[in-house]
């Protein structure tokens, strides 16, 4: 449901809400002239339909969806019709339902790694990117090219570029208290960042004894969360090429290797052996500990970047005098992989489309992602979602109190992992991981459950 | 006795001693029966059984989400009773149909308390209780996690206060707990529904039944054995067979609540139905699983079945 | 009403009843109230009076969420649902209660007996059936599916009810030169006014609160329900915003009450007996 602007509804509605955004630093491409002013006519009678799922993360983001989409519909005429749909959508049933029922939009936006279940109804983009762009925002976004291939590896047309990466979500930086460090007589700026795992588990130890914080961190086991966030940076860390969840060519698990069982355990030992971690962990969420940390009850969090708009709501002056700030993800101590991080990006799609419009509408849907690439745009659902794709835009954001582009630049670092895109990506990362490494938090053998886990991953494969 | 289509005295007369009227009469008969059916029967056929049916055959097939299937016999139903989970889904689902026990109690016991004559406000206590029922299940599960909640929950922390725990209780991350706590939590949803039911059927006893009991010197305890227990058996039964049926169908507030964790322990069948069919986009093993459902829902309603045709018969229905 | 013969026994046993289960309903639901107007901030703290009345969330649950769109929808689908459950199975359940005929029985079953299959397996076969006829992102589409849930009970609930009222009603109408048709229509249907109430609003209440199937059947344009709305947006994204979801409680709670005050009677009369 979208507000369109009258001239009557005027510039206090306008400036109302976008000041909210405003005084967040946040401003996008929807200026008050372009809201009530006569829409352009490029791609007047052009209707396209949009599913939208970044706006899902917290308000902030929708808000900036709203306001991009009416720009675009101001610049050139083109009605697009948003529908709000959330992970869950595209996790369970929905979406590929609904495409092969032939209920499909013309773009939409959503997490790389889930959408190869519908590869075969994508429109790739090269044409596009390579003929139909300005050089500045080709060149900034050249850098996902390979890793994008990395993530398609098992695909035979793992060239063809389906998707467009907007928004990095790096796994994961973390959350960090500088009043917990005062009150336990740690010098924040000689401690920050965190160097690698044995400085964490110290920190946390002296938070806890001194600074009279029970669980100063949070391991997570909830489905959604466990294979997630922080482990695989940590695996990671020690092999890169056993750190993602298939091999190379996608035959076998790879959890069965030292990384993972080292990584696994580690995690583990952050709840049961130091007690860092409170004994909600086999059902943790990153969300939660989010809370607690802006509750003041917990110390170093890992979480989402998406996180940040949920500060900016609830903590904004804390986020301002750099209370709290962000920290790039470490290593495990010896982890000299050089990497210590996946990213999984929100990517713009483009649905094939078919009948006598289909050129004007796969146009008007490029125009519409060339829109949201905008500098402004991408900026600012990058200060409350996540590191834009375009690389030359990094440099600006940073300065921040908060450190958040800082942290998340160097989480990403100079190789990155993609997690593989297989269509059953979902089953591997979550519904098969999830109950193994809820039951490693729960005391289980974590060589034991990752053999059986791998077991599960390997048959899934050959069936 | 008139002579309409159905006594005797007309379907007992031989075909050719009918009068034309009453011809007719059962011809027009025999299409009412035909028109009325057909509504119910085509919708039950075409939504129900054929996709039924269809299940049964994807069971025994490995059947990808829209993809390719591939026959596998029994292999799948095999598979899962070797699985290391399915003795524990097998558990989480028995306990998870207790809750329908507890909702009886609650029904029950609230709907006494409400026939009594000297309980003023009925109308709006009644309101009250139903409460729960009206709203989504997803809502009323969003509330108990709101409420229960280790860190900010009013629960836990009133728990607290008073000294009955020392350190908040992870209701979902404890394995015994976690089954317990969603099937606690299905009882305060859906006790409202029993309520309604057996309210109306306890509101329709006449009175003067108790009158009599009590010129007969009965005490509170053989009133209630002897008057309202009697009068309540068939709405009891019915509440119980509904009840159970759809509590054993239900997935969106357990799996909201817990997860199906912690590792398989709250993954009801009706869960893993749901964790096979759209998470693993495994469509066999959902049937396989979906079939198990089946036949666990006919063994638990079986008994209060047979009851209530046993019951059907002694009334004369 | 009798005047009161009841004993302090029976008072003392109601009244304690009573507590206890108006506790366990109210003090949930009443937190849940009164976290609806606290500022955003106190929602994380435990307290039972607002330090200020809020209407924050309120807010942001009609002005970002667009909440008063799903809940009408939700209503919409509530009430074609029951108004088709009642045109489905009232037809069926008559001939079942009243008419002799080959197989009735196995046959009366194998249509309740659909309660026993798990709902959940259809929504897949459901949604491409519903998407290549047009019922995809359709009311129609949604009170459809509702139906299969609701049609079997109340078939069975309307049957029994049937199957009590007494059996002259019909023979007489005849006598006076009604056809079967007509009997049916102009006796034995204002009769069965209480049963029709009752499975009205039994059925109301399952498309008001299904979830699953409002989920899959629609889309955000389209009819999507409060359940689902409420998931998506305080939800979907695994982040819950407790404030607003809280409202949302609410608001989705009061409808079907509202309902139930005027159900009430017919509900009673429904049920009357032995509920077959």
């Amino acid at each position: 449901m979208l507000r369109q602007f009258t001239t009557a509804q005027s510039r206090r509605t306008f400036l109302k809400r976008s000041s909210a955004l405003a005084a967040l630093g946040i401003t996008t491409s929807l200026t008050p002239d372009l809201a009530f002013g006569q829409a352009k006519t490029d791609l007047s009678g052009v209707e396209i339909d949009y599913w939208n799922m970044i706006g899902v993360q917290n308000k902030i983001v929708r808000q900036i969806s709203e306001d991009i989409v009416t720009a675009f519909q101001q610049k050139t005429g083109c009605k697009v019709n948003v529908t709000w749909n959330g992970y869950g959508d595209i996790i369970g049933p929905k979406y590929r339902t609904n495409f092969t029922g032939g209920i499909q939009p013309t773009v939409m936006d959503t997490s790389s790694r889930w959408v190869n279940q519908l590869r075969e109804f994508l429109y790739p983009l090269n044409d596009y990117i390579n003929n139909d762009w300005d050089a500045a925002s080709r060149d900034g976004v050249a850098w996902m090219v390979p890793l994008s291939e990395e993530e398609n590896r098992g695909f035979p047309d793992k060239d063809q570029l389906y998707g467009l990466a907007f928004n990095i979500v790096m796994q994961a930086p973390y959350l960090v208290r500088r009043d917990h460090f005062e009150q336990a007589g740690i010098d924040f700026d000689a401690n920050y960042p965190i160097r690698d795992t044995d400085h964490f588990i110290e920190l946390c130890k002296e938070i806890q004894a001194k600074a009279g914080v029970p669980y100063p961190t949070e391991v997570y086991g909830k489905i959604w969360d466990f294979g997630d966030t922080q482990l695989n940076g940590w695996i990671r860390s020690l092999s890169i090429e056993d750190s993602d969840f298939l091999n190379a060519d996608w035959t076998r698990s790879n959890a069965r290797s030292d990384a993972w069982k080292q990584g696994c355990q580690f995690y583990v030992d952050v709840f049961r052996e130091h007690e860092l971690s409170s004994p909600n962990a086999p059902q943790s969420t990153d969300e939660e500990a989010v809370d607690q940390f802006i509750l003041g009850r917990k110390s170093i969090v890992h979480c989402d970047i998406l996180n940040r708009g949920t500060l900016l709501d609830r903590i904004p002056e804390q986020v301002a005098d750099g209370t709290v700030m962000w920290g790039p993800h470490f290593p495990m101590t010896g982890g000299t992989s050089g990497s210590q991080c996946f990213i999984g990006p929100n990517s713009f799609y483009i649905v094939r489309q078919e009948g006598p419009d289909a050129e004007i509408k796969q146009q008007a849907a490029w125009e519409f992602i060339k829109e949201w690439f905008l500098p402004e745009n991408m900026s600012a659902v990058g200060k409350s979602s996540g590191l834009p794709a375009r690389r030359d835009l990094w440099d600006q954001l940073k300065g921040e109190p908060d450190r958040w582009a800082e942290a998340s630049i160097a989480t990403v670092g100079e190789n990155p992992g993609m997690w593989t895109g297989h269509a059953r990506s979902v089953d591997f990362q979550y519904n098969l991981l999830a109950p193994h490494g809820q039951r490693m938090l729960q005391g289980a053998s974590v060589e034991e459950e990752l053999e059986a886990y791998a077991d599960e991953v390997d048959k899934s494969l050959a069936g | 006795m008139a002579r309409t289509i159905d006594s005797p005295a007309v379907k007992g007369r031989p075909e050719r001693d009918r009068t034309r009227r009453q011809r007719s009469a059962l011809v027009e008969d025999r299409w009412l029966i035909f028109v009325f059916l057909l509504p119910t029967t085509l919708f039950m056929l075409f939504l129900l059984w054929l996709p039924f049916l269809q299940g049964i055959w994807m069971s025994l097939h490995n059947w990808p989400f829209m993809g390719e299937p591939s026959w596998r016999g029994l292999g799948n139903y095999r598979d899962f009773l070797t699985a290391d989970y399915f003795w524990t889904s097998i558990e989480a689902t028995l306990i998870y149909s207790l809750s329908t026990l507890f909702q009886l109690i609650l029904a029950l016991a609230a709907a006494l308390a409400l026939k009594q004559a000297f309980v003023p406000a009925k109308p709006l206590l009644r309101g009250v209780m139903l409460i729960a029922y009206a709203m989504p299940p997803v809502v009323v599960g969003a509330i108990w996690l709101f409420l229960l909640d280790p860190s900010l929950g009013m629960i836990t922390y009133y728990l607290i206060e008073f000294g009955i725990i020392d350190f908040p209780i992870y209701w979902f991350a404890d394995n015994t707990w976690a089954k317990w706590t969603i099937t606690l939590v299905a009882a305060w949803t859906f006790w409202p529904f029993m309520f309604l039911i057996i309210l109306s059927s306890l509101q329709a006893i006449p009175q003067s039944q108790y009158e009599l009991a009590e010129v007969y010197g009965a005490n509170l305890w053989q009133r209630f054995l002897t008057v309202t227990w009697p009068n309540i058996q068939g709405a009891i039964l019915v509440v119980v067979i509904l009840r159970l049926a759809f509590n054993l169908a239900k997935i969106d507030q357990p799996f909201q609540l817990a997860g199906g964790g912690p590792g398989y322990e709250t993954s009801v069948l009706s869960i893993l139905m749901y964790r096979f069919a759209f998470m693993s986009g495994d469509f066999g093993m959902a049937f396989t699983v979906g079939m198990f459902l089946v036949v666990v829902t006919v063994i638990l309603l079986a008994p209060f079945a047979i009851l209530y045709q046993r019951h059907l018969r002694q009334v004369g229905g | 009403m009798t005047d009161d013969r009841s004993t302090p026994l029976q008072k003392i046993l109601t009244y304690a009843t009573l507590s206890v289960v108006l506790a366990l309903v109210l003090i949930p639901y009443g937190y849940a109230i009164v976290t609806a107007f606290k500022p955003p901030y106190e929602v994380y703290e435990v307290s039972w009076w607002p330090s200020e009345i809020s209407f924050g969330a309120w807010r942001d649950v009609f002005a970002i969420n667009h909440f008063h769109l799903y809940l009408w929808n939700s209503l919409i689908a509530g009430l074609g649902s029951a108004v088709l459950a009642v045109a489905i199975a009232l037809p069926g359940a008559y001939i079942f209660a009243r008419k002799e005929f080959p197989f009735r029985e196995p046959f009366f079953y194998i249509i309740v007996g659909t309660l026993v299959f798990p709902f959940i397996l259809l929504i897949v076969p459901i949604t491409i059936v519903w998407i290549r006829i047009g019922l995809f992102d359709t009311f129609l589409g949604l009170w459809l599916a509702f139906q299969i849930f609701a049609v079997p009970y109340s078939m069975w609930i309307l049957r029994g009810y049937f199957a009590r009222l007494p059996r002259h009603l019909e023979e007489a109408a005849q006598v006076y030169g009604c056809t079967q048709f007509q009997a049916f229509w102009r006796v034995m249907l204002p009769m069965a006014k209480p049963v029709i109430v009752s499975v009205l609003f039994l059925a109301f209440l399952q498309g008001w609160s299904d979830f699953l199937f409002s989920n899959m059947l629609t889309t955000g344009d389209g009819p999507r329900t409060a359940a689902v709305a409420i998931y998506t947006s305080t939800a979907g994204g695994e982040r819950v915003e407790w404030g607003p979801l809280m409202v949302m409680t609410l608001l989705a709670g009061i409808p079907p009450v509202v309902l139930y005050m005027f159900a009430q009677k017919h509900l009673a009369r429904t049920f009357a007996g032995a509920g077959h």
